[in-house]
């Protein structure tokens, strides 16, 4: 049904129809403005209704299966006075094998689709590569490490952490050691993997309320000192948060963020699974630096709503309540 | 055709929810004032509005006129008892090098908004709730904190048989000297008819204007609200709302 719709709203309309067209210098045919604001009106409508009223997907696979996904990655900043927004939007196609329990293999490349920030983000980019394994010790720690290429242009080793410590409190912690690395079509940059980042913290969570608080300390991954804390709600679909954060690179900031689980319509082939990316994620804080409190992940799909874990590795708070 | 959309209408009206009025910044509240009514929980909206430029601060100039703008925003109920939203108001200037035939909306200017209810409505007394507009900047001076304020509220639902009216009154601090003619207390009457829970009537005094609004939620999520301010000057917006949970 969607498909009909999409098709219905973007397919090209004959000469007859009552569509405004602009034929420009080079004899190619293009729509309005009106209309394309139009058409993309419909289609954010679809989206949303499809979003409230599909079941979700979720970032993990089954062992022995293969993930093929793609998201959407938005990202805007204002940092111009004379103009509104810069905007980048990439489509964000990745892979993941999960090739024996607690083992994934993940991938993940990011091609702009529309960008205004600048020659730097015009070329796609490998975003992640990467290697890990998680798994549950004594029934209330998890651990997970990872290798390879981690987002935020960083590559090299990760060990996550968590101490279930009661239904309503954990222990969270971070740490690597990572090099800068920019993987692109035309262009590789890195420098060696020796920069040391790490937090700890806790997290509450609140289950009459379906509240988590979350806040971390440390060391972040291009070198500067701070702490962040969050609140954030689970709804049926989406998550909401608000963040405080302060670096000792850019001082205190505050934002917020919206998660929203995607819609799980999937094709099948045999052990292939072809479905879009778990979740659509928006940030936004009212102070930014690329280089202050800058987080890695070291997981195509990784979001705040389902955390780091499989929720059969950490089954605490929120994490478990997303099991499919 | 013109039956069809006489159709399509009653449908529409049919299938509509009781209206909350809604505010060009995202949080609930009448045309301009603020009220201590809050939306359920979960309740979101993303939205836009055009504002007269009677609605904007006086220091909203261009070559030294007055312009109407445009508001968009996010808001959400988190809880019964916090709102919260994110908007920007776009600001007309210069483009590049100072020419004034190349002006444009090209500026604007962000603002957090949130409303803390205090006090839940009772039987016999009103909801209490505090809150603000503009209440973060990252300028020290403050000089961008064009919309800044903070208020106290009162609100209270009164019921003459199925006729639903919500009164409020609020005391409300500007900071910025360009909107001193909302300073101190401002308050106004929303009116919800039994025949049509989908659609409220407003009237409210803003300090120094009386503004009327007709606010019409249609097919459960597009809220529709149509302003006249100080009984001259026009003022529209458009929202889709629904519910998290």
């Amino acid at each position: 049904m969607l498909y009909i719709l999409f098709f219905s709203i973007f397919a090209p309309k004959s000469a007859a129809t009552s569509t405004p067209k602009i034929e420009t210098n080079d004899n190619k045919v293009s729509i309005s403005k009106v209309s394309f604001i139009l058409r993309l009106l419909s289609l954010t409508v679809i989206l949303l209704i499809s979003i409230i009223s599909a079941p979700t997907c979720h970032a993990r696979s089954n062992p022995g299966e293969v993930d093929i996904f793609a998201g959407v990655d938005f990202r805007y900043r204002d940092i111009h006075f004379r103009r509104l927004f810069d905007v980048l939007l990439c489509v964000t196609p990745g892979a993941r094998w999960s090739f024996a329990p607690g083992w994934d293999v993940a991938t993940q490349v990011y091609v702009p689709l529309y960008n205004t920030m600048g020659d730097s983000y015009k070329a796609p980019k490998l975003n992640v590569a990467s290697l890990a394994y998680q798994r549950n010790i004594g029934g209330r720690v998890a651990l997970k490490g990872s290798a390879g290429i981690f987002s935020a242009e960083r590559y090299g080793l990760d060990l996550k952490g968590m101490w279930m410590l009661t239904p309503w409190l954990a222990l969270e912690g971070e740490t690597g050691l990572t090099g800068y690395g920019r993987y692109t079509l035309t262009r590789i940059d890195y420098s060696a993997p020796t920069r040391w980042s790490g937090q700890l913290g806790g997290a509450i969570w609140l289950a009459p309320w379906s509240v988590l608080m979350r806040g971390r300390a440390g060391r972040y991954c291009y070198g500067d000192w701070g702490c962040d804390a969050e609140m954030m709600r689970h709804f049926r679909h989406t998550t909401v948060g608000l963040k405080g954060r302060w670096s000792q690179e850019m001082g205190l900031a505050f934002g917020f963020n919206i998660t929203v689980m995607l819609p799980s319509a999937s094709v099948r082939y045999r052990k292939l699974r072809i479905r879009p990316a778990a979740a659509f994620e928006l940030n936004y804080t009212n102070r930014s630096d690329y280089n202050a409190n800058t987080l890695y992940r070291t997981d195509p799909e990784e979001n705040v709503r389902e955390g780091w874990f499989s929720p059969t590795v950490a089954p605490w708070g929120p994490y478990k309540s997303t099991t499919p | 055709m013109i039956k069809k959309v006489f159709t399509a209408l009653l449908v529409a009206l049919a299938a509509a929810v009781p209206a909350l009025a809604q505010q060009a910044t995202g949080i609930t509240g009448l045309i301009h004032t603020p009220t201590a009514f809050t939306g359920r929980e979960g309740d979101y909206r993303i939205g836009a509005h055009w504002l007269n430029s009677h609605t904007l601060p006086s220091n909203f100039v261009y070559d030294g006129k007055p312009y109407d703008s445009a508001q968009f925003y996010a808001g959400i109920s988190m809880f019964r008892w916090l709102e919260f939203s994110y908007s920007f108001i776009l600001m007309r200037g210069w483009k590049g090098a100072y020419d004034p035939n190349a002006s444009g909306y090209n500026h604007k200017d962000q603002m957090f908004s949130a409303k803390i209810r205090i006090l839940p409505e009772g039987r016999y007394y009103p909801a209490i709730a505090v809150g603000g507009n503009d209440i973060f900047t990252s300028d020290v001076a403050g000089s961008n904190q064009y919309h800044a304020n903070l208020y106290a509220a009162l609100s209270k639902t009164l019921l003459l048989g199925h006729q639903r009216f919500g009164i409020s009154m609020a005391y409300r601090y500007w900071k910025s000297p360009a909107n001193s003619r909302w300073q101190g207390l401002t308050g106004g009457i929303e009116y919800t008819p039994s025949l049509l829970p989908q659609t409220s009537l407003m009237a409210e005094w803003t300090g120094c204007d009386i503004n009327l609004a007709l606010n019409a939620t249609l097919l459960r999520h597009l809220t529709l609200q149509a302003s006249l301010l100080a009984g001259r000057w026009p003022s529209a917006g458009i929202a889709w709302t629904g519910n998290l949970f």
